[in-house]
C-alpha cells in the first residue's frame, strides 16, 4: 500500500452554541497521500472549514472541541499535540490559505514582511536573507515586478495579487501539505482560472500534496485527483475525479453535479439544489440530506446510513440506503 | 504625507477662528462691567471711562472682534489686569509644568493600560479580565481631586514619601521627579483607565480579524501574533482615543495642579478667576484652547504614522 501522508480517523469537531454543543464535523474519516489533491467539496455550511482547522489545529478557542478522532501526520497524531510541537509544523510542513484574499493579509506590514516572517521563524533565517527569500517566493507564484511589490501594503494589491502573495506565505516553510480553503472562490473568474493554474503548477513543481476545499464542481474537475463530497458534517461520498464524475452515486453528489454550469448546457437548465443545509443545531436525526432528497425512503429519516463501498477496489465508498443498496452487488445494505 | 500634513493644518486654521470667537462671546456674554470689575463700584465714572479705553471696550463690538482676533493671531493676548505683564509670557511661564505633568500622566496612562489592555483582551472573561476591568471602572468613577487627596493621605502623609506640595522648579533632577511622582500618578490612574479599557474592546476586535487567523496558521510566537499583528492594527484607534482623552487629562491636570499646589495652567486659571483678571482668563482660554487643536493635529498625524492606509493616500 502507498503511503499515507495523513490519515483522518472519525473526526468530530463541536461548536458550544447557546443551547449547547453541537457537532459541525461528525466521524470523518478520509486520508491523503504523497503528491495527491483531495478535494473536499458542498455546500456552504457542510464543514469544509471546519475540517481544515481541525487538521490545522486552529479551532477558535475557548468555544469549540474536538470530540474524538485523530490526525495521524507521518504516523504521528495532530490532536492533542502540544501548542508548541503544533506551531513548528503550522506554516511549515502544514501551510493554509483562505478565501478572503481581502482581508486574510495584515494592513499594518508590507507583503515582504509578511512573506519573510515565515522564514525568518521556521528556519531560523536572518531577517535581511528572509527579505531576499520573500522576494524569490513573489517571483514564484508570478508577481510581475516582484522587487517593487516586496514594500507594497497589501491595499496596494487587487484580489489575484493578494492571493498571490498568500500563496507564497503558504510555500515559505515548504510545506508538504497545502489546505486551500475556497482560494478562488472570491475571484473573478479569468483571476480564478489562473490562480488554479499557478497552484496546479506548484502543486507538481514542489511535489506537494493538497486539500483543496471549493463548492463549485467545475473546479473539483479541474484539480482533483481524488474527491469526498461533505453534507451536514458527514462524509456522503469519496471517490477518484474520474469515478465520482462518470458515476455519482450519492443523491446529494448527482445535485450537485446538476447545479454547475456547463457550456453544453443552456443556463436556464441549472438545477440549483432547493432547500438550504441545516444549521448544526437542527440537524436531522436520520440521513442529513433527507428533507431535501427525492429518492428517501422510510429509513432515511430514521437512521443515518453508513459510508460503504461500493467498488471492488474499495476506492469508491457512499453514505445512502437506497443507492449505496443499489450499487453493492449483493443489494444488501451494510447498517 | 506632506500632502497630509498640509490638510489636516488647513483644516485647523478654521477650528481655531470658531474658538476663538467662541471664547470672544462667552466673554462678552458674561454679565457685569469689566472696568468696573477691575476698579470696584466705587470707581468715579472717568476713570471707568479711561480703563475701558485702554482695554479697547470703547470702540464697537465687531472692531473689538477683529482686534482680538488679530492679537490672538501674532500672539498679542493683551496684559494681565492685575500684574501688567503680557498674557502670553505669563501662560508661558507656567506652561512648562503642566506639559511636565500631562506627559508624565500620558506615559504612565501608555506604559500600564496598554500592556493591561491586551492581557484583557487575550484571557477576556478570566478572572484576571474582571478584576482589572473592575478596577478601570474604578478608575473612571473617580474624581480627580478625590483621588489626589487620597494620594496625598496616603503616601504622603502616612508613608512620608513624597512631598505634599508639589514644586516643580528645583534644579536637583531627582528631587523634581520626586516632587512629580503623585500627581503625575494622579492624572496617569484615569489614563491608565481609559487607556487600558479601549486597548482591550480595540485588541477584542481585532483578533478576530482573518489576519490574526493567517498569523497563527503561519505559525509564528504567540506573542508575536498577539503583538506584531493584533497589537499594531488596534493601535490604530487607541492613539485617537488618547489623543481624545489628552483634553480630558489636561482638565483633569488643572484640577491636580490645584490639589497639589504645583504652579501651572491650572492655578493660574484660578488665580484668574479670583481676581477677576479677566484678560488672563480670556487669554489662558484661547491657549487652552490652541493646545486642544494642536494635540488633535499631532493625534491626526500620528494615525498616519500608525496605519499605513492613511500614509500611502
Ligand atoms: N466558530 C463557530 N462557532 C459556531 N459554529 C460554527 C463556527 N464555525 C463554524 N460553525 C458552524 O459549523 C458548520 C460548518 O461550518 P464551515 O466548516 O465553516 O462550513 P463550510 O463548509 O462552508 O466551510 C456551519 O453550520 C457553521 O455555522
Ligand atoms: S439515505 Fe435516503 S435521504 Fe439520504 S441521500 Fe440516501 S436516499 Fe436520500
Ligand atoms: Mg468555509
Amino acid at each position: 500500500m502507498e503511503e499515507k501522508l495523513l490519515v483522518v480517523e472519525n473526526l468530530t469537531t463541536s461548536f458550544h452554541l447557546q443551547n449547547g454543543w453541537f457537532s459541525a464535523i461528525e466521524d470523518l474519516s478520509f486520508t491523503l497521500s504523497s503528491n495527491e489533491t483531495l478535494a473536499l467539496v458542498g455546500e456552504s455550511g457542510c464543514g469544509k472549514s471546519v475540517t481544515a482547522y481541525s487538521i490545522m489545529n486552529l479551532l477558535p478557542k475557548p468555544g469549540s472541541r474536538i470530540d474524538r478522532g485523530s490526525v495521524l501526520f507521518h504516523g504521528k497524531d495532530l490532536v492533542g499535540l502540544p501548542e508548541a510541537e503544533m506551531r513548528s509544523l503550522r506554516g511549515s510542513k502544514l501551510a493554509m490559505i483562505f478565501q478572503e484574499p481581502m482581508t486574510s493579509l495584515n494592513p499594518a506590514l508590507t507583503v515582504g514582511q509578511q512573506i519573510a516572517e515565515v522564514l525568518y521563524y521556521h528556519n531560523g533565517t536572518s531577517k535581511k536573507e528572509a527579505l531576499k527569500g520573500a522576494l524569490e517566493l513573489l517571483d514564484q507564484v508570478k508577481i510581475p515586478a516582484a522587487a517593487t511589490r516586496l514594500n507594497d501594503y497589501p491595499h496596494h494589491l487587487s484580489g489575484g495579487m493578494r492571493q498571490r502573495v498568500m500563496i507564497a506565505m503558504a510555500l515559505a516553510g515548504r510545506p508538504e501539505i497545502m489546505l486551500a480553503d475556497e482560494p478562488t472562490t472570491a475571484l473573478d473568474v479569468t483571476i480564478q482560472a489562473q490562480v488554479l493554474a499557478l497552484l496546479d503548477d506548484l502543486k507538481r513543481e514542489l511535489k506537494m500534496s493538497m486539500i483543496f476545499i471549493t463548492h463549485d464542481m467545475g473546479v473539483v474537475a479541474r484539480v482533483a485527483d481524488r474527491v469526498a463530497v461533505m453534507y451536514g458534517g458527514y462524509l456522503a461520498e469519496v471517490a477518484p475525479v474520474e469515478n465520482l464524475f462518470a458515476n455519482p452515486v450519492h443523491p446529494y453528489t448527482e445535485a450537485l453535479l446538476k447545479s454547475v454550469p456547463r457550456l453544453d448546457r443552456d443556463i436556464n437548465d441549472l438545477n440549483p439544489i432547493p432547500g438550504l443545509v441545516p444549521s448544526i443545531d437542527r440537524m436531522p436525526k436520520g440521513c442529513r440530506f433527507a428533507e431535501r432528497c427525492e429518492h428517501k425512503i422510510d429509513v432515511c429519516e430514521q437512521q443515518m446510513p453508513d459510508l460503504t463501498s461500493i467498488s471492488d477496489a474499495g476506492n469508491h465508498s457512499v453514505r445512502c440506503w437506497v443507492r449505496g443498496a443499489q450499487a453493492t452487488s449483493n443489494g444488501e445494505s451494510q447498517a | 504625507m506632506l500632502k497630509y500634513v498640509l490638510k489636516r493644518l488647513a483644516m485647523a486654521i478654521p477650528i481655531l477662528i470658531a474658538v476663538l470667537t467662541l471664547v470672544f462671546v462667552i466673554i462678552r456674554i458674561v454679565p457685569g462691567d469689566p472696568a468696573m470689575v477691575v476698579l470696584g463700584d466705587q470707581a468715579s465714572a472717568e476713570a471707568l471711562a479711561a480703563l475701558r479705553t485702554k482695554m479697547g471696550l470703547d470702540v464697537p463690538l465687531i472692531q473689538q472682534y477683529f482686534t482680538f482676533l488679530f492679537g490672538a493671531f501674532r500672539g498679542d493676548l493683551g496684559a494681565s489686569l492685575l500684574s501688567g505683564r503680557p498674557v502670553l509670557s505669563e501662560v508661558m511661564t507656567v506652561l512648562p509644568y503642566t506639559i511636565d505633568l500631562t506627559i508624565a500622566g500620558v506615559v504612565i496612562g501608555i506604559v500600564f493600560g496598554v500592556p493591561l489592555g491586551v492581557l484583557t483582551a487575550v484571557y477576556r472573561n478570566s478572572v484576571t479580565d474582571y478584576i482589572i476591568r473592575v478596577f478601570s471602572l474604578f478608575g473612571l468613577s473617580f474624581p480627580a481631586f478625590y483621588s489626589a487627596i487620597l494620594l496625598i493621605l496616603i503616601f504622603s502623609i502616612q508613608f512620608n514619601l513624597f512631598p505634599v506640595i508639589s514644586d516643580p522648579d528645583l534644579s536637583n533632577y531627582g528631587e523634581r521627579m520626586n516632587h512629580l511622582v503623585l500627581p503625575a500618578v494622579n492624572l496617569g490612574l484615569i489614563m491608565v483607565a481609559y487607556i487600558t479599557r479601549s486597548t482591550r474592546s480595540s485588541m477584542l476586535e481585532v483578533l478576530r480579524e482573518d489576519y490574526v487567523r493567517t498569523a497563527k496558521a503561519k505559525g509564528v510566537p504567540r506573542f508575536v501574533v498577539i503583538t506584531r499583528h493584533a497589537l499594531k492594527n488596534a493601535l490604530i484607534p487607541i492613539v485617537t482615543v488618547i489623543g481624545l482623552y489628552l483634553g480630558v487629562l489636561i482638565g483633569n491636570s488643572v484640577l491636580t495642579e490645584i490639589v497639589f499646589n504645583r504652579p501651572g495652567l491650572g492655578k493660574l486659571i484660578l488665580d484668574a478667576l479670583s481676581e477677576r483678571d479677566y484678560t488672563l482668563l480670556q487669554g489662558v482660554m484661547v491657549i487652552y484652547a490652541f493646545i486642544i487643536v494642536i494635540v488633535n493635529l499631532i493625534t491626526d498625524l500620528t494615525y498616519g504614522f500608525v496605519d499605513p492606509r492613511v500614509k500611502h493616500q
